[in-house]
């Protein structure tokens, strides 16, 4: 059987098949072979040679340099392009040898050619970082960054300089936990960094900007510390870097502007805030005109920069990035089908969707831009796109629309969401997942035809599946869109919901770990137990009276005033309801204690709540007189009277208001005793008052933070 | 050297020919300056004879004239920013692909940095298909299907961009090499020396260093000052960059559009 050219190259590797010159010859030959061409370093792999490779480079025979760095740089090229190439190699344990290349004695061109092979690894997430922080790694790779001189003339010289160029795109990658960070830092890598970046060099400023930025991304006392450092011109790094964003050359601005993201996002250089708005907004927004890496990363670095700031996203909306943005999704999927191959151009695809996302995370009036750049039907194409950071980019979208007004909401559901949002219930990934529950968390909060037709495909069954799930935001999401459908349901959606998610489950969820799940659910008993004497007997029964009564009592001793408010209104609700819910809110002296204790509260809304409770409790129906006059009795007792007329004078309009309706029913009890009669004010339009404003409230933050939505509190 | 004419470097020639009326020019009069006037504003303004010579390094260094950069360092002063043996390696990978040897040009630049042909697949596409187009030059037909389908056709598979270029340098193979055929500009050296061009502005781009001379861009920029110029005044104007003459047109002769004259060379 003849060997390929390829096998006889690769026998030739092992030790003392062949002189050292003719191994060189071997390796380069591979080397030409395989740069550039992923078919052949397929083959390469498949014939064993990672581990020859290896041999090579960990060798300490030095005859002859040439060696080893040709060694090195072919497999740096097998790192380029492929995540499985790449997790070839480290599985064979390359780490390590090349770390052990860079000894600065060394070879200089073997030094940067582990420098760039390593750089090429690490470009992969899946790597780990740990073996760079062991030893005396991250002291060399330090050394090795301090090589700038400002005129450079030699090749040695050009070459040292390329390997520090190689080192900050090394630090750049190993920046993602904030123990990294903060070890690159104190290696004493930054006023290296520094250095680099006013060298006036495009590819190592470059390559700093990249550093620089990796070391301040959420991390502020980094970014806090690397703002108001000085350069070598005295002068501090942003109104630097803010130049260098307006560089000829688009890698450079991009580089830059995302510097500047991580810095201003950090909250470090305030005092740049119109510059980011006029010079780096309308950078970033140009270069979704470019093409490239340039194009493909703007928009993530835009939808960072925008994310949760509400000026910022009027800006950019004003810079026309919208229709911008909708052009590139849009005319994306007729490139992909010239030839029938998918896959192309994903990550722009991606990108571009979380800008659009970001930009309508909060003004109306940006989603209406969206909705009229027309591209919402491409957004819904892009739910069920396979690659899955489009699907779950395309999802981030539909959750800020969906945080919309109703009309604009209904546009989702006209452009046909329901059945691929659906779907994505069932998707393996949890960060879609949770974006697919959130934008379900909206949609269902309307009367609309889709909460109908959601629950006929059976959404309950899957959000109580997914309560069961692992992911804790996933978890939360669902309960939240569970606590969304129930707001101000009929009688017959909440049991139905009931029946599938199980009072035991609720009980479980009333005392989960998550304290944000604890809030949703206690909030998913206040949405439950409002309106009908029928829907608090769901709950009273369900959970059983001791219990769900237990479980309020000791919220109500939380230091949480989300916590607070929900236990509250959960008593206000169920005070509404019969004689007989009332007597057993009465029977806890417990609960009644600390609903006089909170009408002190130092928050307006929970000494609100608070007194609520005591009006609902207190209130006169004919029938049942002589139960209100015991309530009183008991409640004046309690001291809860004087409470109210200390409270009179209030700070708060809102309070006084309450007290003052409090205050009439103690007031008319004293009237009563011997007269009969009904209280003349009833308070019912004020109520459905207040109630609305709790669906505004649910409306806007259905979102990460967590706060308080689909609050439904019907009072009396 | 004609990119001295860049300068604001007064024509020998002096155009006598002033007349400040138009008989019969419709609209509105166009201000005329005279040669001496011109000539009186263009001494106003100084420019840095080291500048000059920047710009001049800038183009010999980026376009890769070795020996002309060093002559001119003597000569001039002008310090080069770069080692200028990076020149000579990217002459020496130029002159590869200007004589068709490809493979000894991917060699090289593997050899200066093995990044560039691994991060640029439509470069290393266009390489390799230069080596196709060459292989078709010499008549080895057999060779050249061979390596399309070993070579190009997985890249095609991975880039649906490539497609479209890899179907049209195939279709060379269904000519004759020598007749006319749609596709035959594949076989002009302006092919190479497109793929020259794109080759060293990769190795530049590597370098930190520019890729575009900004001589032309300059040459281009007078030339549209010009064609502002010529909507409002008649002035003496270059009218060939070549020889940088100014040229007082006859103001009759120069009334309604006065576009002609290309911008030679650049």
């Amino acid at each position: 059987m003849t060997l390929t050219p390829h096998e006889v190259a690769v026998s030739q590797l092992e030790a003392g098949q062949a002189v050292t010159i003719e191994r060189i010859r071997s390796l380069r030959f591979i080397k030409n072979n395989i740069i550039g061409n992923k078919t052949k370093k397929d083959l390469y792999i498949q014939l064993g040679i990672v581990s020859r490779l290896k041999d090579i480079v960990t060798t300490r025979d030095e005859k002859d340099p040439q060696l080893k760095t040709q060694a090195v740089i072919v497999l740096g090229s097998f790192a380029f392009g492929d995540e499985a190439n790449i997790l070839a190699l480290t599985n064979s344990g390359v780490i390590g040898p090349l770390l052990d290349c860079l000894n600065p004695a060394g070879d200089p061109k073997l030094i940067e050619a582990a420098a760039r092979t390593l750089n090429a690894i690490y470009a992969s997430p899946k790597v780990s970082r740990q073996e760079l922080f062991m030893g005396n790694h991250l002291n060399v790779l330090v050394q090795l960054l301090d090589t700038y001189s400002t005129s450079y003339r030699s090749n040695q010289e050009v070459i040292m300089l390329h390997t520090a160029e190689l080192v900050a795109s090394i630090f750049a990658r190993c920046c993602e936990t904030t123990d990294q960070q903060i070890q690159i830092a104190a290696s004493g890598a930054i006023p290296l960094l520094m250095r680099l970046l006013v060298s006036g060099i495009s590819k190592s400023q470059e390559a700093a900007l990249g550093a620089l930025a990796a070391l301040v991304k959420d991390n502020s006392e980094l970014a806090h510390h690397i703002a108001n450092m000085r350069l070598e011109t005295g002068e501090r790094p942003a109104p630097y870097i803010l130049r260098l964003a307006c560089d000829k050359s688009p890698t450079m601005r991009l580089a830059a502007v995302t510097c500047l993201t991580y810095m201003n996002r950090a909250g470090v250089i305030q005092e740049h805030n119109s510059d980011i708005m006029l010079t780096v907004l309308p950078v970033l927004v140009k270069m979704l005109q470019l093409d490239g890496i340039v194009q493909e990363t703007a928009p993530k670095v835009l939808a960072y920069l925008v994310w949760e700031s509400e000026s910022m996203q009027k800006a950019v909306c004003d810079m026309e990035a919208i229709p911008k943005l909708a052009s590139i999704i849009s005319h994306m999927g007729e490139e992909d089908n010239v030839y029938g191959i998918v896959g192309q151009k994903d990550k722009l695809k991606e990108n571009s969707l979380l800008a659009l996302a970001a930009i309508s995370q909060i003004k109306e009036y940006c989603r209406r831009q969206v909705i009229e750049a027309k591209v919402l039907p491409h957004i819904v194409t892009a739910m069920s796109h396979p690659s899955v950071g489009v699907r779950a980019a395309a999802c981030q979208c539909t959750r800020s629309l969906s945080r919309s007004v109703g009309s604009l909401r209904t546009s989702l559901v006209d452009a046909g969401i329901e059945a691929p949002l659906f779907q994505l219930l069932s998707d393996s990934d949890p960060g879609v997942l949770s974006s697919a529950t959130a934008t379900l968390c909206n949609i269902v909060l309307d009367v609309s035809p889709m909460k109908k037709s959601l629950m006929e495909r059976g959404v309950v069954a899957k959000f109580v599946q997914m309560i069961g799930y692992g992911d804790n935001i996933v978890r939360l999401h669902a309960v939240w869109a569970i606590k969304n459908l129930v707001y101000e349901a009929d009688s017959e959606v909440k049991e139905t919901v009931m029946r599938q998610l199980g009072f035991h489950s609720l009980a479980a969820l009333l005392n989960d770990a998550e304290l944000d799940i604890q809030e949703q659910a206690l909030n998913l008993v206040r949405n439950l137990a409002c309106k009908r004497n029928q829907d608090i007997d769901l709950v009273f029964n369900g959970l059983g009276p001791g219990q769900l009564l237990s479980i309020i009592e000791d919220k109500l001793t939380w230091d949480d005033i989300r916590m607070l408010d929900h236990a509250l209104y959960v008593l206000v609700n169920i005070a509404t309801g019969t004689e007989y819910h009332r007597q057993s809110i009465m029977k806890r002296s417990g609960i009644l204690r600390s609903v006089l204790g909170l009408m002190s509260h130092e928050a307006a809304s929970i000494r609100v709540a608070a007194i609520w409770v005591i009006i609902n409790l207190t209130w006169s129906e004919e029938d049942v007189a002589h139960g209100v006059h015991e309530r009183v009795a008991i409640l004046r007792s309690m001291g809860v009277e004087d409470r109210l007329h200390s409270l009179v004078t209030d700070s708060v309009p809102d309070v006084r208001e309450r007290v003052k309706t409090a205050l009439q029913h103690f007031v008319q009890d004293h009237q009563q005793y011997g007269h009969s009669g009904s209280p003349s004010v009833r308070h019912v339009g004020q109520d459905a008052y207040t109630s609305n404003e709790a669906l505004g409230d649910s409306r806007m933050d259905t979102n990460t933070t967590v706060s308080g939505t689909g609050t439904s509190s019907h009072i009396a | 050297m004609n990119s001295r004419s860049a300068s604001h470097h007064h024509s020998l020639q002096s155009n006598t020919q002033a007349s400040n009326q138009v008989p019969g020019a419709v609209g509105v009069q166009k201000r005329v300056f005279t040669k001496e006037e011109w000539d009186a504003r263009l001494a106003e303004i100084h420019v840095d004879r080291e500048d000059l010579n920047k710009l001049i390094m800038n183009y010999l260094i980026i376009e890769g004239y070795k020996d002309a950069a060093e002559k001119f360092s003597q000569e001039s002063g002008a310090k080069p920013p770069v080692n200028l043996e990076s020149i000579q390696d990217r002459m020496i990978v130029r002159t590869a692909i200007q004589r068709g040897n490809i493979e000894e040009a991917i060699e090289r630049v593997n050899d200066l940095n093995p990044e560039i042909l691994d991060t640029n697949p439509k470069l290393y596409f266009h390489l390799q298909q230069q080596r196709l187009i060459e292989l078709i030059r010499e008549g080895r037909v057999m060779e050249a299907l061979e390596f399309a389908q070993e070579e190009l056709a997985p890249r095609g598979e991975e880039n649906p961009e490539f497609l479209a270029e890899l179907e049209k340098t195939m279709s060379l193979l269904a000519f004759e090499l020598n007749g006319p055929s749609p596709v035959s500009d594949l076989l002009t050296p302006a092919q190479r020396q497109k793929l020259a061009s794109e080759l060293n502005a990769a190795l530049l781009l590597s370098q930190s260093q520019e890729k575009d001379p900004k001589l032309p861009a300059l040459l281009k920029m007078c030339w549209y000052a010009q064609q502002q110029l010529d909507e409002r005044y008649t002035y003496p104007k270059i009218k060939d960059i070549a020889k940088a003459e100014l040229v007082l047109e006859h103001p009759a002769t120069s009334s309604g559009s006065s576009s002609s004259g290309a911008v030679a060379g650049v």
